[in-house]
């Protein structure tokens, strides 16, 4: 942080009896309920009284004030900490800066047997034509990833349905195995798949070339169902049945169950609502690990349905509160289930650095933390800005694989573009947020929703979400209600390795 | 409007935002005062002229608090996003290593020889310019390379950053958990 860019320090005239406190460092603040939220550039936080902030601002905190000993460790007593540690810090929570585009996601297809209500990714009825990756395709992508600086490369297969086209996805795991026996990068591959193409073969060789794989369970049979048709049956007895037999094969393989099984998400639509129990019991009856409750989003297909499956902000964090609480309450009793969204945003107010989710960061991954590949070969800078395309609208085009080199495309202008739209630092109504340490704005949600890649904050509405999850968040870590959810929260921060998943 | 509460590049970049949905023409009144004129494009109510009014109002609100933060925050933001851009930035190709290249070509036994011409430089031209002319007493002498201004120092040193250059952000920064599907 440059001393331009910092507000003046507050000087506060010291009386006798804090004889000591002539300076306090910088920081901003928010209200929560009695406590107010004291927030570093560095990420550090801690709370105060009313009556305490105003002390500290009017340079007469107490010497023997309870507030002191966490104020000083954030570094706002004696001066604020030197500008060199404070330099550390930040760099240290924005080495993510320093990566380069780390996740590389190839639509593979755009065929989908499903029907999903909310279908955001532009599907296509399975009968279609024309709309598969060739391998040719896959392999010039996979060759453009390679040549990112990054050390970790993390290829996502998605679709449509990838299992659709599998052969493209195996083609491309072959090369990007063989191009890494000179890269010596790490790699990891991801497949995002609803798991109802499975069959013994596929699966076979999902587990020998060790791919993480990813799917949906919006909750329990009724629930899912009604929102993910398959026609000829069950979608969710389709991904029961195979989550199931892939996290057989991880125990086969002599793999602790605790970190290795399938991941899923749920969806939250009109339908959840109120039923936040009902898909938290779902996850753990099928005795997965982690949940991630995901708002809709306005990419693609979502919008169209809105009116039928939407709801406003404030419906959603009703909904979450309710629903994380719950899955709080479990923990506390025994039962270890993560809430990703939460686990997210712990992770960077519980921890120093920063866990690099690409859409939760700033300046967002668009261009430089990720890319996207079309199955046509044209590349985006993100999967949300591809979905734009398949709108319509191709303002988030970054090049074509035909033409462009990986040089060409994350020097674009879009790219530099983005970056700046979503560099909080210098964004009306983030630059002096509290929650700026560990917040994140979409330029292609922005620009969606409020026609414009600068999100407008006062009535955006992603950003009005993450104001209300981390209000929820701090809220718990402020309570002094003898319950020990700091200890729970810790967990959902840390990150555990597995390295079944990494090629190195 | 008064050009002390809103810069004229906040005010024109508003202007051009609204050239698909009305007319507009912008002119001086005054040395500090600007005048906006809406005008309906066909088609378009007068109840709904006075909504982009309304609009043109917020976005020119907008514009000049992000043009306000961003002369405030820039070094900032660029410190920030030249970090960002380098990072992601293709890899230079390594230089040639320039001993190993001598090396080579001594291996070769094509090293120079006396009879070249930039080995005897019958010219002078490797003679130093000092050598050539010295100077007078009195004289001062000519700048060394040491007094030139040094380069500004790159705002993305990866040697200031306990990251560094490269480094890897922890938990390895991927989207892929979880999951989207």
């Amino acid at each position: 942080m440059t001393p331009a860019a910092r507000p003046p320090r507050l000087v506060a005239a010291a009386p006798a009896t804090c004889a000591g406190l002539r300076h306090v460092g910088h920081f901003r603040f928010r209200r929560l309920g009695s406590r107010c939220l004291l927030t570093t550039d560095a990420g550090e936080f801690g709370f105060v009284t009313q009556a305490e902030l105003e002390q500290l601002l009017a340079g007469t905190l107490p010497l023997d004030a309870p507030a002191r000993e966490a104020l000083r460790e954030m570094g706002l007593l004696d001066g604020g900490r030197a500008a060199p540690d404070t330099a550390a810090r930040i760099a240290e929570r924005k080495a993510f800066l320093s990566v380069g585009p780390c996740l590389h996601v190839l639509v593979v297809t755009l065929r989908c047997n499903q029907r999903c209500a909310y279908c955001h990714a532009s599907r296509r009825p399975m009968s279609t034509t024309g709309v598969d990756m060739t391998t040719d395709v896959a392999e010039r992508a996979v060759r453009v990833a390679f040549q990112s600086p990054a050390p970790s490369l993390t290829f996502e297969f998605q679709g449509g349905e990838p299992l659709a086209n599998l052969p493209v996805v195996r083609h491309a795991v072959e090369v990007a195995l063989d191009l890494n026996r000179s890269a010596r990068k790490r790699l990891t591959f991801s497949l995002v798949t609803n798991l109802s193409l499975m069959d013994e073969d596929m699966l076979a060789w999902i587990l020998d070339r060790r791919l993480q794989v990813c799917t949906s369970l919006d909750g329990p049979a009724d629930l899912h169902d009604r929102i993910r048709p398959l026609s000829g049956g069950s979608s969710h007895a389709a991904t029961v049945q195979w989550m199931e037999r892939l996290n057989r094969g991880y125990e086969e393989r002599g793999l602790d169950p605790e970190l290795y099984h399938v991941e899923a998400l749920a969806t939250v639509t009109r339908e959840s609502l109120g039923r936040g129990r009902d898909i938290v019991d779902e996850y753990v009856r099928r005795g997965l690990r982690g949940l991630f409750l995901r708002p809709l989003n306005p990419f693609g297909f979502a919008r169209r349905p809105a009116r039928r499956l939407g709801y406003t902000t404030d419906e959603f964090l009703a909904f979450y509160r309710e629903t994380l609480d719950h899955v709080i309450d479990l923990n506390l009793r025994g039962t270890d289930l993560v809430e990703r969204l939460a686990g997210i945003f712990l992770a960077k107010i519980l921890s120093p650095t920063d866990p690099n989710f690409l859409d939760i960061r700033s300046p967002c991954g668009a261009g430089i933390g990720q890319i996207a590949y079309g199955h046509d070969g044209q590349v985006f800078s993100c999967d949300e800005g591809r979905m734009v395309h398949q709108m319509g609208d191709p303002i988030f085009r970054l090049g074509d694989l035909e033409r462009d080199g990986y040089g060409d495309l994350v020097e674009s202008g879009v790219v530099r573009s983005l970056a700046v739209a979503s560099c909080l630092e210098a964004l009306p109504g983030c630059t002096d947020c509290a929650y700026l340490p560990y917040c994140g704005t979409c330029p292609v949600f922005n620009y969606t929703t409020q026609g414009n890649i600068f999100g407008r904050m006062p009535d955006n509405e992603k950003c009005r979400l993450h104001l209300g999850l981390m209000d929820h968040l701090f809220g718990l870590l402020a309570s002094d209600d003898g319950l020990d959810r700091r200890r729970v929260f810790e967990r959902w921060a840390s990150s555990r390795e597995r390295p079944f998943f990494r090629h190195e | 409007m008064d050009l002390e509460v809103y810069p004229l590049d906040a005010v024109m970049l508003c202007a051009y935002l609204f050239v698909g949905r009305c007319f507009l023409l912008l002119d001086t009144m005054g040395p500090r005062r600007l005048v906006v004129t809406l005008s309906a494009k066909p088609g378009t109510s007068p109840a709904e002229l006075r909504a982009i009014a309304g609009d043109f109002q917020n976005e020119l609100l907008s514009q000049a608090v992000r043009h306000r933060i961003g002369v405030q925050h820039h070094r900032t933001r660029e410190l920030v996003l030249a970090r960002a851009l380098f990072g992601a930035a293709p890899e230079v190709e390594e230089r040639p290593d320039l001993d190993q290249m001598l090396r080579d070509l001594a291996a070769t036994g094509d090293v120079p020889g006396e009879h070249d011409d930039f080995v005897t430089d019958p010219l002078g031209i490797a003679v130093p310019w000092e050598v050539k002319h010295p100077p007078a007493d009195g004289e001062a002498a000519p700048a060394d390379a040491s007094a030139t201004p040094p380069a500004p120092a790159a705002s993305d040193d990866a040697g200031a950053s306990p990251g560094g250059a490269g480094a890897e952000a922890p938990g390895g920064g991927h989207r892929s958990e979880p999951p989207r599907s």
